[in-house]
């Protein structure tokens, strides 16, 4: 008996050590990302009431911290290619918001959006805010983890954004790494040779919006976009 | 012999017969900007390994054979690496201009006296030579090279004896986002440099009809230490005026060096190697 009581404790010590160094783990930093729809309780927005969601241009000029921004394009469903090609379709919506690369096909039911910029030809700063709509607080909650996961992909990806052949010119950047702040998931890039310039775009979901915007700017950094994802979140009904 | 020419800033900077219009370069410095842990791994693996061989002997075989799978025991002694296990913070944008030497130490360092401070730039050169395909390992920090490569700014300076006739020297710095991006780059590079050995030249600048055929001769890229070199030589050589470029990487940062002398000997590692020693790494 004494002999199986030691094979049974050395089998289960066995696989205590299997359980420990077979798997070969890491541990990676990080937070976990909700699952559980966002604001499920809280009132669903119609596509038609996406508008309303929207920050005016004082209240991102107080965001931003740019005096005089103005709305430039505002669009009422997700933009369509313009004629435009991506070296990783995939990756544009972890750079830019409101992409049709990721949108077409995900089930939404109505987008609304406008960018606003800060006035004068030698200026880039500008940021585009969108809203856009699914037909439940779960479907906007997984758009949202969906597009983070590929986020996670296109990470240090060199993307290259090529504008339509009339003029054809090509962007090339470095995708940052997606960073959460709070239940919103951040990436920050850099475009090439433009020294400290880059666009940093956040995006979460409350109830069946998706919040998704972007800023550009000299030094951009995530909270900026985070700030802007939080203060349209604010707008929602609750 | 050889005709002075200027550069688009009115710099001195070649011979019209057989040498360079415009100048980059790009160099790195030491190939340590890689994430480490080495340490780490070490002492977590012994305590795997006295937790489950000790206790029952009659276990060590299975469990050094699942072990196996994972886990490699090299003889030796663990050394921390010198980040310490953590990538290095990222160069800023910055502090790129005083990763270069001035003249003085440029001096001091190539035993050479009076070489002063032509001209420096934060842009890339651009404008194909006849041979863009080489570009790379002829001129420095040059924009046809870099395109793609998600570089973010450019540091460069042009320093000479007073009529440039004998030394030249192209320093460039160049910031990548992570030192990923650095060493990717620095991995494309060896492999593109070789397809252009033994390689006769033209550097004439396409986008400019007033230059004329300029004729060298590359050598072939050698990679020692991490660094990247060859050499050019005019073909209307006038008693061992040679070129050699020079790139390295360390952290962020791609270091590209490009230097011109008589009797050319490792100038340009020289120069790499002293700014690659300037960039942080931890």
């Amino acid at each position: 008996m004494g002999s199986i009581a030691r094979v049974v404790r050395s089998l289960m010590l066995s696989w205590v050590c299997l359980g420990y160094v077979a798997a070969c783990s890491t541990t990676v930093p990080g937070s976990p990302q909700a699952q559980a729809p966002r604001d499920a309780d809280a009132p669903t927005v119609a596509s038609s009431d996406l508008a309303r969601l929207l920050l005016s241009d004082q209240q991102v000029s107080d965001i931003v911290g740019v005096t005089g921004m103005v709305k430039s394009d505002v669009y009422s469903d997700i933009p369509g290619p313009q004629g435009e090609s991506y070296s990783e379709p995939r990756c544009a919506e972890a750079l830019y918001n409101t992409m049709w690369t990721s949108y077409d096909g995900s089930g939404y039911s109505g987008a609304a959006g406008q960018r606003v910029r800060e006035p004068g030809d030698d200026s880039y700063n500008n940021v585009d805010e969108g809203v856009v709509s699914f037909p439940d607080a779960a479907a906007a909650t997984r758009f949202v983890v969906r597009t983070s996961l590929e986020f996670d992909s296109c990470a240090d990806v060199h993307f290259s954004d090529t504008s339509a052949p009339t003029d054809s010119e090509t962007y090339f950047w470095t995708i940052g790494f997606p960073q959460n702040v709070g239940d919103t998931v951040t990436v920050v890039s850099t475009e090439e040779g433009q020294e400290r310039y880059g666009c940093a775009k956040a995006i979460t979901s409350r109830s069946n919006v998706v919040i998704d915007v972007y800023w550009c700017a000299q030094g951009a950094a995530a909270k900026t976009p985070a700030d802007l994802v939080n203060a349209i979140a604010n707008n929602m009904p609750h | 012999m050889f005709t002075k020419i200027s550069d688009v800033e009115g710099n001195l900077i070649g011979f019209s017969a057989a040498d360079r219009v415009g100048a980059d370069g790009l160099s790195t410095g030491h190939a340590s900007g890689m994430p480490s842990l080495a340490g780490n791994r070490t002492s977590r693996a012994f305590r795997w390994w006295k937790a489950c061989f000790f206790p029952r002997r009659a276990l060590a075989g299975a469990v050094v054979a699942l072990l196996s799978g994972c886990t490699a025991i090299n003889a030796g002694v663990a050394v921390p690496a010198d980040d310490l296990g953590h990538s290095p913070a990222p160069v800023p944008v910055a502090a790129l201009e005083f990763l270069l030497l001035p003249p003085e130490q440029l001096d001091t360092l190539l035993h050479t006296s009076g070489l002063v401070l032509k001209n420096s730039r934060s842009t890339m050169a651009n404008g194909p030579i006849a041979a863009e395909d080489c570009a790379a390992p002829f001129r420095n920090i040059r924009g046809g090279v870099y395109r793609g490569s998600g570089w973010i700014a450019v540091r460069g300076q042009y320093a000479a004896d007073a009529d440039g006739s004998m030394f030249r020297v192209w320093q460039g710095v160049v910031a990548f986002p992570m030192p990923v991006d650095a060493q990717a780059f620095y991995h494309q590079q060896v492999a593109a440099w070789h397809t252009c050995d033994n390689r006769r030249i033209d550097g004439r600048l396409l986008d400019d009809p007033t230059t004329n055929d300029q004729l060298f001769t590359l050598g072939e890229a050698r990679e020692h230490d991490r660094m990247l070199s060859m050499t050019s030589t005019p073909e209307f050589d006038d008693g061992g005026w040679k070129c050699e470029r020079v790139l390295t990487v360390r952290n962020n940062v791609a270091v590209d060096v490009d230097s011109c002398t008589w009797h050319l000997t490792d100038q340009s590692e020289i120069i790499a190697d002293a700014i690659a020693e300037k960039v942080p790494v931890k």
